[in-house]
């Protein structure tokens, strides 16, 4: 204990150092001020470079998974915001195919409901879960931790990150990869430089901005662009995934699911749970005149009577365009983030 | 008290609890705090030792209120919350704490491992005890902390959330294709029930139990021993039939099950031991 205490002195000492010194930024989470508060439990979890260093490692590593084939990054890309660039339900080990498509990563230090059924509520819990779906990774995290602790690189690498002889187990690898995965913060795409900066968006954003506060917002609400919440947004008619219903096996929740954030929305199709919709036109045409009636869809989406929302295509393009503003370059071109 | 002084005291109390907390609890003796220790005797009703079987064994010792014959291969619990009162209005509050590696007031108690059934707890207010409670399983303060070495194993990853209670056995009565850490699906007579859960439904069980009295002082170092009886788990409230139903592995089926939780508790002795 006494040791901790004073590893922590030497740490703030240090960094308060380097700040001095160079005047340099030091390395850990940073809250955009046009987000929500982050949730993170950061104090349980100091965000330092070599944690954050050991994360990326170990979401870089097939070693996560039975037969060392697959990585965290096989299924999410930093070149689509760490989505699956590829496949519309995720391509896991022996090549099966899973029931949904992989969402993007970014953003995670802001909620708390994690996957499309939101079964996880921190972010911390998130690794437990594809490494031990069968046909994801398909590996008992306790060997996971066994072949971690049989390899040099590793222990070594734990101990940059957490303290010389600190142990290695499943707590400090999911705050590893914990620190990695908070830092994807995505806040600054063309239309948060226009929100902060007052850069400009064009004729088209503009009106595909108004449009979409009006028809959009009260599901994908403020700047994360969800409100949290989980929805039926009138894909089927027949229940075909029971989404949240999983989770808290009330009737009500049958064919819910998390409302995604829309950031990055233009580099990460396919696009629903299930993938099926390959463009944002899709997309649009479904909201326009394809919202399908069943016993859980949203009553936003059948307000007056009328199923879904109905949009000109020169609305849908507006929308498209507006839409398209929320890539943030800088994040996918992120170095901080590129595979080790 | 003036206000100053009251200040200065709260700053000197803060200042030697970290000077404490930065020392070894071994350090501790003369600051006129105490220790317990509390033993969690697991039995199966009158039967108090070797209680467990291997999977794949056809031997079945424990007989239900049904009259199915069973084994046990696993018994797990998270014990949680822990608080003594005494008659003179003496409280303790065992501090709790989840980060990572670094976890206070949680507790897994495993049949199969014999020093997980025995707890220290420390820095508790000198007086006279008469009564323990307790959590099995974990609340959402404690789901919300994020990783912890106690998940391993206790743990929901599609559902975030601790497992409270893990029974798995063995059962004549039983027609397979359950499913536990010990019982695998091809087991043609296993059975796991895992009750956990702490939203919707909250599957979180309070037991209080009143006890002989203890005496906390610094010289004393008194044991609580309390008996649990995995039959009334089987056998409470609501029978387990394990013809019927022979896995439960979320919170909705569990709910029925939980309030047997509070009836394998009871009070065995105290020793009030001399340091
Ligand atoms: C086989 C492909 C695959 C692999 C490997 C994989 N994932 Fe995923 N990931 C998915 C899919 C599919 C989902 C959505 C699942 C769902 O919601 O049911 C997902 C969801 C997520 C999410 C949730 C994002 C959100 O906002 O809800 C995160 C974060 C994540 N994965 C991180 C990881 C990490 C970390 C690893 C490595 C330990 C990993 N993934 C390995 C396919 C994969
Ligand atoms: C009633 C709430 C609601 C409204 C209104 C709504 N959405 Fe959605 N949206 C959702 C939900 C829920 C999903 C996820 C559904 C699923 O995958 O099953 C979703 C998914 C999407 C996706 C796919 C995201 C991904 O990562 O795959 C896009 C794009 C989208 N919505 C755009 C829009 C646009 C544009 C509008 C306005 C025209 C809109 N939404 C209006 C609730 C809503």
């Amino acid at each position: 204990m006494r040791k901790k205490l004073g590893f922590l002195l030497v740490m703030g000492w240090l960094l308060m150092a380097c700040e001095g010194d160079k005047g340099e930024i030091p390395f850990g989470f940073v809250q955009p001020e046009h987000f929500p508060a982050a949730t993170y439990t950061f104090d349980n979890n100091p965000i330092s470079k070599e944690g954050f260093e050991l994360g990326k490692f170990i979401f870089n590593d097939p070693l996560l998974s039975r037969d060392s084939t697959v990585s965290c990054a096989s299924c999410h890309d930093q070149r689509v915001a760490f989505a699956d660039p590829q496949h519309r339900l995720s391509i896991g080990i022996d090549a099966q195919i899973g029931a949904r498509n992989a969402p993007p990563i970014f953003n995670l230090a802001f909620v708390n409901a994690f996957f499309w059924d939101g079964g996880v509520t921190h972010v911390d819990f998130i690794p437990l879960n594809p490494i031990a779906n069968p046909v994801e990774m398909d590996q008992d995290i306790a060997v996971v931790i066994e072949k971690m602790r049989a390899s040099a690189l590793y222990q070594q690498k734990f101990a940059t990150a957490f303290g010389e002889g600190t142990e290695i187990n499943s707590a400090r690898m999911l705050h590893a990869l914990s620190q990695f995965m908070v830092m994807m913060v995505s806040a600054n795409s063309s239309y948060d430089q226009y929100l902060l900066e007052g850069a400009a968006l064009s004729e088209s954003a503009l009106r595909g901005l108004a449009l979409f506060e009006e028809n959009c917002a009260t599901c994908h609400e403020g700047n994360l662009f969800t409100d949290g919440s989980f929805r039926n947004n009138g894909l089927d008619t027949e229940v075909t995934d029971i989404g949240r219903y999983l989770i808290t096996e009330e009737n009500g929740d049958l064919a819910k699911f998390k409302v995604p954030s829309l950031r990055n929305i233009a580099l990460t199709a396919p696009y629903m749970h299930d993938g099926r919709f390959e463009t944002l036109d899709e997309v649009l045409t479904h909201y326009s005149s394809g919202v399908q009636q069943s016993a859980t869809l949203d009553p936003l989406l059948q307000a007056g009577g009328i199923l879904g929302i109905p949009l000109s295509d020169a609305q849908q393009s507006d929308i498209i365009t507006f839409l398209e503003t929320l890539t943030d370059e800088e994040f996918v071109s992120n170095p901080l983030f590129f595979a080790p | 008290m003036n206000s100053n002084r009251m200040k200065k005291a709260v700053y000197t109390l803060l200042l030697s609890t970290i000077i404490l907390f930065s020392q070894c609890t071994e350090e501790d003796n003369g600051v006129s705090t105490g220790t317990v220790e509390i033993k969690f005797d697991n039995v199966v009703g009158d039967i108090q030792a070797g209680l467990l079987a291997n999977p794949g064994n056809e031997d079945y010792p424990y007989t239900t209120v049904l009259g199915q014959q069973y084994n046990l291969t696993l018994v797990k619990y998270i014990v949680s919350e822990i608080v003594l009162e005494g008659p003179d209005g003496a409280y303790y509050a065992d501090e709790l704490s989840i980060a990572g590696d670094d976890v206070n007031g949680y507790y897994l108690i495993d049949e199969s491992n014999l020093s997980s059934q025995t707890l220290t707890v420390d820095q508790i207010a000198p007086g006279v005890y008469d009564q323990i409670s307790f959590k099995i399983g974990i609340e959402e303060e404690g789901v919300d902390q994020g990783a912890s070495i106690i998940l391993d194993g206790m743990f929901w990853a599609w559902s975030s959330g601790y497992i409270g209670m893990k029974v798995e056995g063995q059962s004549s009565s039983s027609a397979g294709e359950s499913f536990g850490d010990t019982i695998e699906e091809t087991n043609p007579h296993g059975f796991g029930y895992h009750i956990g859960g702490w939203k919707s439904p909250n599957n979180v069980r309070e037991v209080t139990i009143a006890m002989d009295e203890i005496r906390i002082t610094p010289d004393y170092k008194p044991e609580i021993h309390l008996v649990i009886d995995i039959a009334k788990f089987l056998d409470g409230g609501l029978t387990f039939d394990f013809s019927k139903r022979n896995s439960i592995h979320d919170a909705a089926t569990g709910a029925e099950y939980a309030d047997n939780i509070p009836g394998m508790f009871r009070f065995d002795h105290v020793h009030n031991n001399p340091l």
